[in-house]
């Protein structure tokens, strides 16, 4: 049974994105040119699926993931394979990073599977037992597009909850042990984030696997007080390192576990193992080490591939520190909860 | 003689792909400086000629030097540093926080404003009658402002001491014949503003500058408290999308001398209707109210570039038929 699997004390993953191989991007270049077919297309996805899984691996990752090789952009992706929604063009995120931001022009439809195969993939190249998918969450996909359509962001949401409980419930019956929904914009609208965090438990409605929430880049303390009422997510993995672990006192009393952000991923200055382990320490003040997750702050596919794969190896490295510190307390494993 | 409503963006307009390529090879040393500035000047003269050609009736350097409305512009304050990223406001849209190091100041030297000026020089041959710079609120600067050291005693002397860096690069600008919007959403979150603070905050900045300084407020509307404190000589552009939550502004502002409408929506692709823009234009002149720009109600550049072309020739439509 899923729920007695036991993983190493603080296990370490990523939170989904991983850097491309130049080949990967290479090939899809050509490819958007009409110089590569689909197949040329799909067997560098996979090779670089191997190559990402493996990278993460041999630096010590518990629950890697598929490095979102097969992604461009986390809205996008999911609106591009969704029916109702139209790309305009593409809006600046930050600095020099851009989305193509999708409108929603008409009724969403789901037309079927979005990440099964990635997932089938995933779990037929890592040895992992446990490996991580990422769902982009129905709030931020709602907060990210466009709405030309549906006469409230609220029944948008809505919709697409719905929607989204389908592709999860296809993942979880399919073996999935670990989903991640990504809700980057949930704090964003303060008035709105007591709906949105129960439409977005409610995405995993009837849906046997872990599921985990990541929210990063902004005001945590807004979630506090609806945590309590969450029936299906039992992990939050959150933002510290960019922020320099201000706001690790919101772990008091904290009623999930945590995934906690130790490794800046906007930042190409690459932390030290003593860095990690020390934050880590820090957290450890607030929340039993059982109930902690050590990943990077969010998604690092906008680093160059060499500065992740160290990043990921001292973060291992600095998590191996305070493992060493709990085996002399007794602490060697941790259970993987499906509920708490 | 009917004045014409003239037609300007607010702040960034979007940014084009080959503008991005060319950044990202100007950061990865891949070409020079000089090539990357003549090379981002070409396309913004590029843009403002189509953008004149659909309706644009002010000049600006559409933000394509600036990382966001505080970035390169802290680099001409002394003892600020860049921070981390954090959402501006409740956009899916982020910033670097400002640190505070010590006591801020204007540099003595203005690198960041004499290399901007330099760039508004070589747009004037373009021939817009006006142009415009964005630059920060004192408010809104200092909202994004982090003072970990515990350098200010109180956020209200932070204000004071940026509206005073504020107020001498702005009036920079204007003496070299560029108005100045000064974003300034944070007005529409601040219930209690002292009428001390708004007296060392926006008087100066009104009486030296009048209407040639825009006060940009947006995503919401500033409450009437605020908006009787705020000097009426300046031109105050007020965020139409939002004010539905607070019809009785309306009330107040004819009292201005200058009103900057953000009638077109920057944050939802949907086109608005032409005859309920025209409808409320024409109500709120009937009230007196001296509409003298149409806008987009926050930054321009939310939207994706062909949307944004539509509203701004949306924006011309509604002047011409005013004028009518």
């Amino acid at each position: 049974m899923k729920s007695e699997i036991k993983l190493p004390i603080l296990p370490t993953s990523v939170i989904g994105s991983y850097p491309k191989p130049w080949w990967l991007r290479k090939i899809k270049r050509l490819w958007e040119m009409g110089r590569a077919d689909d197949d040329d297309l799909i067997e560098a996805e996979n090779d670089a699926v191997v190559a990402i899984v493996k990278e993460q691996e041999l630096a010590g990752i518990d629950i890697p993931s598929d490095g979102e090789q097969r992604r461009e952009e986390m809205v996008e992706y999911f609106a591009e394979r969704l029916g109702g929604f139209k790309f305009y063009g593409p809006v600046r995120v930050w600095g020099n990073n851009y989305f193509n931001k999708p409108a929603v022009v008409d009724k969403i439809i789901y037309k079927g599977p979005i990440t099964l195969n990635e997932y089938l993939f995933l779990k037929k190249v890592s040895s992992r037992k446990i490996v991580k998918v990422t769902i982009t969450g129905p709030y931020t996909i709602a907060d990210w597009s466009f709405n030309e359509y549906y006469s409230s962001k609220e029944e948008l949401v809505k919709e697409l909850s719905k929607i989204i409980n389908e592709e999860l419930k296809v993942l979880a019956e399919n073996g999935a042990p670990f989903i991640q929904i990504d809700e980057p914009a949930l704090t964003t609208h303060p008035s709105e984030v007591e709906w949105a965090l129960e439409l977005i438990d409610r995405t995993a409605d009837n849906v046997n696997a872990k599921i985990g929430l990541h929210v990063c880049y902004s005001d945590y303390k807004l979630l506090m007080p609806h945590l309590d009422k969450l029936r299906n997510i039992s992990q939050l993995l959150l933002e510290f390192a960019n922020r320099r672990f201000e706001d690790l006192d919101i772990l008091k009393d904290f009623p999930l576990e945590i995934g906690l952000g130790v490794i800046d991923v906007h930042n190409k200055r690459i932390e030290s193992p003593e860095e990690v382990s020390a934050a880590i320490r820090k957290a450890m003040k607030y929340i039993d080490p059982e109930y902690i997750y050590v990943n990077p702050d969010c998604g690092l596919k906008l680093l160059p591939r060499k500065i992740a794969r160290h990043k990921m190896e001292n973060m291992v490295k600095g998590t191996l520190m305070v493992r060493e510190e709990l085996r002399n307390r007794g602490l060697e494993t941790t259970v993987f909860r499906i509920r708490l | 003689m009917v004045d014409l409503i003239k037609v300007t963006i607010t702040g960034a307009f979007p940014r084009r792909k080959s503008y991005a390529k060319l950044l990202s090879q100007y950061i990865k040393n891949r070409i020079s400086a000089e090539v990357y500035k003549e090379e981002t000047l070409k396309i913004i003269k590029l843009l403002l000629e189509k953008l004149r050609s659909i309706g644009l009736d002010v000049g600006s350097d559409l933000m394509y030097f600036d990382d966001d409305i505080f970035y390169p512009f802290i680099t001409d304050i002394d003892n600020v540093e860049r921070g981390w990223l954090v959402r501006y406001y409740d956009n899916n849209f982020f910033v670097r926080n400002i640190i505070i190091k010590d006591r801020i100041s204007a540099k003595t030297e203005f690198t960041w404003l004499k290399e901007k000026i330099d760039v508004y020089k070589k747009l004037f041959v373009l021939g817009f009658n006006e142009y415009i710079v964005a630059l920060p609120g004192p408010l809104t600067i200092t909202r994004y402002s982090f003072d970990r050291a515990g350098v200010y005693s109180s956020r209200e002397q932070l204000i004071i001491d940026y509206a005073r860096v504020i107020s001498e690069i702005a009036g920079r600008y204007i003496n070299n014949g560029i108005m100045v919007e000064l974003h300034e959403p944070e007005l529409c979150f601040i219930n209690q503003l002292s009428d001390n603070l708004i007296q060392k905050i926006y008087k100066d900045l009104s009486m030296s500058f009048d209407e040639k300084i825009h006060l940009v407020t947006y995503f919401g509307v500033p409450t009437l408290e605020t908006l009787a404190r705020i000097p009426k000589d300046l031109t105050l552009s007020i965020d139409v999308v939002s004010m539905e939550k607070n019809e009785k502004i309306v009330n107040i502002l004819n009292k201005f001398s200058s009103i900057r409408l953000g009638i077109v929506d920057s944050r939802n692709t949907k086109m608005e209707k032409t005859d309920s823009l025209i409808s409320f234009v024409i109500k709120l002149k009937k009230e007196d109210i001296k509409i003298k720009y149409l806008s987009f109600n926050s930054m321009t550049e939310f939207l994706p570039e062909v949307i944004a072309y539509k509203k701004v020739k949306l924006l011309k439509k509604i002047a011409e038929a005013i004028k009518h």
